[in-house]
């Protein structure tokens, strides 16, 4: 194509927008599960064994049978209430979530019609667990600065317990179900986005996965009409916990390493660290091996369980909230998990 | 690599809930009181910090004792 060509396609976008985190809030599921409910559940834990373990104390579970779209739509509507924007300016929806609807249509189609946003958006689903938060908001820093989109309402929801096998009481103790949602928007003003790191090794499929939840593994009948199996209608999570954690300690310091580089920042630079909230143990070992101060790394695990897509938002809400992140800070935002897919960027504030 | 002793002592001081003095390098390392598998991945974070060295699942698994442990990682600093 002639040189000419190219540049009439790029006057059709606008390359001056850059993409702003202008607002972000989360949404847990209703039933709070301490650690004295899962004790009790499992009976060859105690209340303390659970704690030491996992550093968790509470996680939270959906009503069972509640669908993605419904508890995405509730956050979406929260979302509404509590930060003043037009809902017929939003231009685009982006969701984020392992346990869709359907296969088809896309649970984002559907998530426009509960919430009532414009029929003249246009809305994308992305299937990530862990490194899903960071991976929707390349995309929509990607759709905002190319001009396609100028306002894009960015939804993740996870319901993990709805898939945990009842003779696996690690990952009960683990999981838990959350949503959030995220204005990001050409209007400057919240903090803007920066550059993103990624990676990718489907090597890991079988080291975290959802086994009997799709083409590949259809549904198993004989487990779902076993009443013993606690009606598990989307699948049952399965993961190597050791292989999981080898994962992160290879493949996060590598992916902090390539986020600083592509924002030209250095370890020192960087205000505040926040994780995807995978496990205590995870995060410990990476604070460690990066030697971050505590000071400069935050997590809220232990009183909300990992969330999946919804733990970086959850956290990094709760930060702002408690006056730990700051007019002109830089915020490190990292996900990674089940792929194995990772990626991340800088927040500066 | 360090002897095998101080290797013992330093992962010992990595469980929280054993007393001094409590694991020795014939010790099998699952026999620990409450052994679970965040032990294990104590292990794996511990050998990681210290020597650089990151074990698999079939690592582990091969191993017995403490004193395997130890050798598992002293050939594998080796290469």
């Amino acid at each position: 194509m002639p040189f000419f060509e190219y540049s009439k396609l790029l006057r059709l976008t606008n390359p001056s927008q850059i993409a702003h985190l202008n607002h972000v809030t989360y949404l847990l599921a209703p039933h709070v599960l301490t650690n004295t409910v899962l004790a009790e559940r499992f009976p060859t834990f105690t209340e303390d064994q659970i704690l030491k373990n996992t550093g968790i104390s509470q996680r939270y579970a959906i009503e069972p049978g509640t669908i993605a779209s419904d508890f995405a739509a509730a956050c979406g509507a929260y979302f509404f209430e509590e930060f003043p924007v037009d809902k017929t300016s939003i231009d685009f929806l982006v969701f984020c979530s392992e346990a869709p609807d359907y296969v088809g249509p896309a649970t984002s189609c559907i998530i426009q019609h509960k919430l009532g946003l414009p029929t003249s958006i246009g809305t994308l689903d992305l299937a990530f667990g862990c490194s899903g938060y960071t991976y929707g908001l390349s995309i929509s820093k990607a759709l905002i600065e190319s001009g396609i989109a100028s306002n894009i309402l960015f939804i993740t929801t996870d319901i993990p317990t709805s898939v945990l096998p009842p003779g696996d009481p690690m990952l009960h103790f683990l999981f838990s179900d959350g949503a959030s949602a995220s204005l990001i928007s050409a209007k400057p003003s919240g903090p803007q986005i920066g550059n993103f790191a990624f990676g990718t090794d489907g090597s890991g499929e079988s080291s975290l996965r959802v086994r009997n939840s799709a083409i590949s593994e259809p549904k198993d009948h004989a487990w779902l009409d076993n009443p013993q199996n606690e009606g598990l209608r989307i699948g049952r999570m399965e993961m190597d916990g050791e292989a999981i954690f080898s994962f992160s300690l290879r493949e996060v310091p590598q992916l902090v390493e390539q986020i600083l580089d592509k924002n030209g920042c250095t370890m020192e630079d960087i205000d505040l660290f926040i994780f995807h909230q995978a496990s205590s143990i995870i995060l410990k070992s990476l604070k460690r091996k990066l030697r971050i101060p505590d000071n400069r790394f935050f997590s809220n695990l232990a009183e909300v369980g990992n969330t999946v897509s919804a733990s970086i938002p959850v956290a990094y809400t709760e930060a702002v909230k408690q006056g730990k992140i700051t007019k002109g800070m830089k915020v490190l935002i990292a996900g990674f998990g089940i792929g194995y897919s990772w990626s991340g960027t800088v927040i500066q504030h | 690599m360090i002897e095998i002793k101080e290797f013992t002592s330093l992962l010992e001081a990595e469980f929280e809930d054993i007393q001094p003095g409590t694991l020795t390098p014939e010790m099998h390392y699952r026999e620990i009181t409450d052994f679970s598998s965040m032990h294990a991945l104590i292990i794996i974070a511990f050998i990681d910090h210290q020597f650089d060295v990151l074990l698999k699942g079939e690592d582990l698994k091969k191993a017995n004792t403490i004193a395997d442990l130890y050798y598992i990682v002293q050939e594998k600093t080796k290469q």
